[in-house]
């Protein structure tokens, strides 16, 4: 009867931490649209002169670190702590490498800086606040691995899975958007 | 909640969500593609990148996001 009611009480502060992450979420994101519309007003009609190959690549990097995190969620959620952890660590390198792609290259590369006119404040802006949250992100997910790895989470209890992935995945949607809206659409100024 | 279900049922299950994973890996790919070469060879196609980056948005906020938790008590929503 006790153990039930704990399980019972788990499932409703569950409930009410996934209301409280969306609710963050739907708020966070109303800056990312406030930069998406930027963007257009700003530039329109033309696009920042950046490395179409670079921008392709970091993209699937951070589209495939969404599906192992995916992939890490569902194994911890299934009882399997190893697969949890080398999923998640996948994950972790993958972001990495997408944050030393834009902040590292495509930054170091670009034939403009953050003050060359609105090209530049748009490009510098939208990326710099994405990766700020990419780097937010990887922080998570280093803490998160590392109390998978301790042996914090079990099948029936790993909220702190689930909310890295979840914000994870929205880091993901952000550049869904971001990535047509800076390398793809309109042509070069 | 996950122990209360059968081994065949959990190895299952995690099979599905697995597959399921797979197939959005695989639609994100084609569709990333897709873009990059309309923006490379057709870029007044500006409606079409963002109908497609929607699609994509939608397939991730569902499959991988699980929006569908937050409005069940379902543990088992993959």
């Amino acid at each position: 009867m006790a153990s039930h009611t704990v399980a019972d009480s788990y499932q409703s502060k569950l409930q009410r931490n996934r209301l409280g992450l969306w609710l963050f979420i739907i708020s966070d994101s109303f800056v990312f649209i406030g930069l998406f519309v930027t963007r257009f007003v700003l530039l329109p009609g033309t696009r920042p002169e950046l490395s179409q190959g670079l921008g392709f690549i970091i993209t699937s990097m951070l589209l495939i670190s969404s599906f192992y995190m995916n992939r890490a969620e569902i194994e911890m959620r299934h009882g399997n702590r190893k697969g949890f952890l080398r999923a998640i660590l996948v994950t972790l390198v993958l972001g990495t490498i997408f944050l030393i792609g834009v902040v590292g290259v495509e930054w170091q590369i670009a034939p403009f800086g953050a003050s060359d006119g609105a090209e530049g404040a748009v490009f510098y802006v939208m990326t710099g606040f994405h990766a700020f949250h990419v780097l937010t992100g990887v922080i998570f997910l280093f803490i998160v691995w590392n109390n998978g790895r301790r042996g914090h989470y079990s099948a029936e209890e790993h909220w702190a899975v689930e909310a890295v992935a979840v914000y994870w995945h929205f880091i993901d949607v952000v550049w869904i958007f971001f990535y047509p809206a800076l390398y793809l659409i309109g042509s070069l100024a | 909640m996950a122990d209360k279900k059968k081994p065949e049922e959990k190895k299952d299950s995690r099979r599905e969500a697995l597959y399921t994973g797979v197939w959005i890996l695989l639609m994100l790919a084609v569709l990333t593609l897709g873009e990059f070469i309309i923006g490379v060879i057709a870029t007044p196609w500006a409606s079409i990148l963002i109908f497609v980056a929607a699609f994509k948005a939608f397939w991730v906020i569902k499959d991988y996001m699980h929006i569908g938790r937050l409005f069940s008590s379902d543990e088992e929503i993959h």
